[in-house]
């Protein structure tokens, strides 16, 4: 199947405070608003908010294992964070083919982040994709 | 607004570290981001902006920005 403008791939994944630490540690990013639950609420807060770097690689996996998949390589990411997402929620994922270009190999995606009726994220994608997985 | 007025937020999106004036000479030397990949992006970006579609070999064989801008408004032309 080859893709084209209109398809779309999802993906659920849960905030867990093993997700947490692990990024926390592997990006040495230990700011309050992550990690200190006192601190989040007095501004405002529920409590401690979701990294972005654990939205982009929920946007990673999307990318590389569904849409536009395996053999693509990404060349552009943007986002932009609406609402905070708190530990212990579930949000998915969804991205749909914008645009989808054979003759330049190269694919532009949309995607957002929702949280029952809140949106965490959007932004847009760009893919390197082999011409013969691209739709006339 | 004119064509190189259409392109222009294009190419400051996608080659955000070059801050030169954009005008129809521009070539991809002068733009040290503007490589061949960038150029795809920018093919793509551009025929977003405009709705023109090129093929892969004509956007490149563009000797410069003038080239893709009068290709642009040529096949706007053919369209109208």
């Amino acid at each position: 199947m080859t893709i084209k403008p209109g398809d779309s791939a999802s993906h659920r994944f849960t905030l867990t405070p093993e997700l947490m630490d692990a990024f926390q540690a592997m990006s040495g990013d230990d700011s309050r608003i992550h990690t200190d639950d006192a601190f989040a609420k007095s501004r405002g807060y529920k409590g401690v908010i979701a990294y972005g770097g654990i939205m982009l690689a929920q946007l990673s996996r999307v990318v590389g294992t569904m849409l536009p998949g395996a053999n693509g390589m990404s060349v552009k990411w943007a986002i932009n964070y609406r609402e905070p997402l708190y530990v212990g929620e579930t949000a998915e994922l969804r991205l749909e083919v914008a645009y989808a270009s054979k003759d330049h190999g190269l694919v532009e995606g949309k995607f957002k982040i929702t949280c029952e009726d809140r949106t965490i994220a959007t932004g847009t994608t760009q893919s390197i994709v082999p011409k013969d997985e691209i739709a006339d | 607004m004119d064509t190189l007025e259409q392109i222009t937020p294009v190419f400051r999106d996608l080659f955000d570290e070059y801050d030169g004036p954009i005008h129809r000479g521009l070539v991809a030397k002068d733009v040290p981001q503007w490589d061949s990949l960038a150029n795809i992006q920018l093919a793509v970006m551009i025929e977003q902006a405009t709705g023109v579609r090129f093929a892969s070999d004509e956007f490149r064989k563009c000797a410069n920005l003038g080239e893709v801008i009068d290709t642009i408004d040529r096949k706007k032309s053919a369209k109208a």
